[in-house]
């Protein structure tokens, strides 16, 4: 089947099912590098179908439980000290992991490194990174790249960036990812409603789309921007530390539902969280305790209750 | 080092004795005189004087020449619904009709009459380090005047179209006088282009004089639109009375080696200034910027802020001074320069000072300079911006403030066009 597809724009397309073509009206947004699942709506009902699109914009079907991200024996360094120790993760695609743990035992560490700040020395190990079925080195690649392949990374403290407006760079960051998957950038206007649309979907009100980025946002605003982003990057694989953190009740729910909107089966998740809170609403497949630049425990959601309860104590005292 | 060898020739053929004789008083103050040596003096610490008179006998002669006018593309350099005026050998041109209660003549050493119409002095203040020398590059810029202009705004006129004088005599060395009188209660915008497409090493040699008067709006902005190849020495000295505003704006965009200086006088009461300035460097452009500001009446205001973004091996000096003198109480005074280094290889000086002769002053100045914030920057690309992109748009995220200095918009956007063309190509 080829496909011609705007972002955010209806397309007519003739699906073969069971052996007939018929037409349908749909909405999608063609993903990263990635087929999309689309939802189609015929005679009142959804449907869920997986195309293919267009082979020459690198787009192949995918099929979940495949492998995303794997860490291999990663050791990492900052101004020569030690801070990862040997981390193993192996996470498959659709699925949520949360990686709970002491302050400073790593896990913003970890998260930057996935994504590719340059400040930390990556001593040895690897990370394999899905794209098309191919496994490649995203240690090699520039964070940029990685962007537009599909990790994004949700900051625990997100920069202030003056002089640099808010919905403007997000565009800019948007048409980049465009062209870098050979897809029709957005003029101002179009990206506008995207922008709204994703807004209304994570029921985010804010003046802060048109301040300057992150500039005097209260905490809340800017995870919620971060969340936002999110919502207008796409990503496939979602590195979120602390996004719950000083969130008040009403954006907590914010988020946590804007989260779990946004994530489909394709999207895998890495949560890091100090609170079993916002495990209420993303459920986890898995729960992993980062300890001393470790993984010292994983489990399923019920560790994550057990550590709310009992605190890190007694997992130490099992590494011990 | 002695200016007479290095013009011995030029202005044979000068055809007006008046021009002459002044030219000759000026002449004779300096002959003989010595220039300082390389970092010797504290005016010349980080920019050698000897580089602009090097090889300057090699470029052709001034008179005769005609300007650059026909071989380049003029159009670009000209700023949306202002009244452009062309600065060429055969006088100004003015494109539009001018505003009424504006009046501009030409100083030309070919033509006598100039120099009678014009009042070719205004008194000033001149302080600050390096007096003497500064008076001697002035005296150089009296002995072979050649270029200039008087403009004069009369009292009561709110002139809200921008003049913008274009100079386009660039095929030889340039000693020009710029006077600009500006009315009681007037208010207007005048803004200098200097562009330079040639390749000759040329010397210019710019000395600005201004007088604001009582209650009189004055917004100045001198670009510099210059290739590499250039030598600038610049002066403006301003005088400002009784509750006038005078906002500056200097704009450097690279040249060889570029010494501005600006001395702002605040006279009276309610005296007000602005001096704002932006360099934008790479390749080993050299840029020295020395401001003074004279508070010198109680009740005086300044405001002050000078950004630089520096590439490649290229050098800036911001010299800073604001000086409060002794009874000049409830004077307010701001000062900051903040420099952005976009590579391992430039160097700023940056010394704001301040002298303060009395208590009862509001006054805080400060300076920054560094390379880009790593933590901006890996934030841009975790989104998707590549690395260049990122950095340009923490670029312009940094001078974007004291753009916002420039209230004309069409100047405005005229500048961010230039900048996006030659520094961002
Ligand atoms: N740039 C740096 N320079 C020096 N030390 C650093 C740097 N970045 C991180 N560290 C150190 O590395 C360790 C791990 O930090 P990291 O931010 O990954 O912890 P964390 O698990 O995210 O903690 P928290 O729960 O408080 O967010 C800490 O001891 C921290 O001080
Ligand atoms: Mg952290």
């Amino acid at each position: 089947m080829m496909l011609e597809l705007r972002r955010g724009i209806a397309s007519s397309v003739d699906i073969m099912k069971d052996g007939c073509f018929s037409s349908f009206d749909i909405m999608l947004e063609p993903r990263r590098g990635g087929a999309s699942s689309v939802d189609i709506m015929k005679d009142g009902c959804f449907s869920s179908f997986d195309i293919m699109l267009e082979p020459r914009r690198g787009i192949a079907s995918s099929v979940r439980g495949e492998g995303m991200l794997e860490i291999k024996d990663l050791y990492v360094d900052v101004e020569g000290h030690e801070i990862l120790k040997g981390i193993n993760l192996n996470i498959k695609r659709g699925e949520v992991h949360a990686i709970m743990g002491p302050n400073g035992a790593g896990k913003s560490t970890l998260s930057k490194v996935i994504a590719g700040d340059p400040s930390y020395d990556i001593k040895s190990g690897e990370i394999l990174y899905n794209i098309n079925f191919k496994n490649k080195n995203l240690l090699e690649m520039e964070p940029d790249i990685r962007a537009k392949e599909g990790i994004f990374l949700g900051f625990q403290y997100p920069v202030e960036i003056p002089g640099v407006n808010n919905a403007e760079f997000l565009r800019l960051a948007f048409n980049e990812v465009c062209k870098y998957q050979n897809v029709e950038e957005l003029s101002k206007e179009d990206f506008l409603e995207l922008l709204k649309s994703k807004m209304n979907l994570l029921g985010i009100k804010g003046k802060f789309i048109d301040r300057e980025l992150n500039v005097d946002f209260s905490g809340g605003e800017k995870k919620r921007n971060e969340i936002l982003q999110m919502a207008v990057l796409n990503p496939k694989i979602a590195l979120l530390d602390e996004t719950d953190s000083g969130l008040d009740v009403d954006a907590l729910r914010i988020v946590g539902e804007g989260i779990t909107k946004l994530k489909n089966r394709e999207m895998s998740i890495l949560l890091v969280t100090h609170y079993q809170r916002l495990l209420d609403y993303i459920v986890p497949d898995f729960v992993h305790v980062l300890y001393n630049g470790k993984i010292v425990k994983s489990g399923t959601r019920e560790l994550a209750k057990e550590i709310e309860a009992k605190g890190f104590d007694w997992i130490i005292e099992e590494v011990k | 080092m002695r200016p007479e060898f290095f013009f011995s020739n030029y202005f044979r053929n000068i055809k007006s004795d008046e021009f002459q004789a002044y030219r000759n008083k000026a002449l004779k103050e300096i002959t003989g005189y010595e220039w300082p040596k390389f970092k010797k003096s504290e005016f010349w610490k980080y920019t050698d004087p000897s580089v602009f008179f090097e090889g300057i006998d090699s470029a052709p002669l001034p008179i005769g020449e005609s300007s650059f006018l026909n071989t380049i593309d003029i159009d670009k350099y000209l700023v949306e619904d202002a009244v452009n005026i062309l600065d060429t050998e055969d006088g100004l041109l003015i494109r539009d009709v001018l505003p009424q209660g504006i009046t501009i003549e030409n100083i030309n050493a070919l033509d006598a009459s100039s120099l009678t119409t014009t009042n070719i002095e205004l008194k000033h203040h001149i302080g600050g380090n390096g007096k003497q020398e500064k008076r001697n590059f002035l005296l150089l810029n009296k002995s072979y005047l050649n270029s200039g202009f008087n403009l004069k705004i009369e009292d009561n006129k709110n002139i809200d179209i921008p003049i913008q004088i274009i100079y386009t005599k660039g095929n030889s060395h340039v000693f020009r006088k710029n006077i600009i009188e500006i009315g009681k209660f007037s208010k207007a915008t005048v803004i200098e282009t200097y562009i330079s497409e040639n390749k000759n090493n040329l010397f210019f040699n710019i000395d600005t004089q201004i007088n604001v008067a009582e209650s009189a709006n004055l917004s100045h902005y001198k670009l510099e639109l210059s290739n590499s190849h250039d030598r600038i020495f610049n002066n403006v000295n301003v005088n400002i009375n009784k509750d006038a505003f005078y906002n500056n704006f200097y704009f450097t965009n690279g040249g060889n080696t570029i010494k501005n200086n600006i001395e702002s006088n605040l006279l009276e009461e309610g005296a007000e200034t602005s001096l704002n300035g932006l360099y934008l460097l790479k390749n080993k452009n050299q840029v020295d910027n020395t401001t003074i500001i004279n508070h010198i009446k109680p009740n005086t205001k300044s405001r002050q802020l000078y950004k630089g973004l520096l590439n490649d091996e290229s050098k800036a000096v911001f010299d800073g001074l604001v000086e409060i003198f002794k009874n000049a109480k409830l004077s307010d005074s701001n000062q900051l320069n903040q420099n952005m280094l976009l590579s391992k290889t430039a160097t700023i000086n940056s010394m704001p000072q301040l002298v303060i002769g009395n208590d009862d002053v509001k006054c805080s100045h400060g300076s920054t300079s560094g390379q880009m914030d790593k933590n901006q920057l890996f934030y841009l690309q975790s989104r998707g911006m590549s690395k260049e992109e990122g950095s340009k748009l923490l670029s312009r995220a940094f001078i974007n403030e004291i753009l916002l200095k420039l209230e004309d918009e069409n100047t405005r956007s005229f500048l961010i066009n230039f900048i996006n063309e030659s520094f961002w190509s």
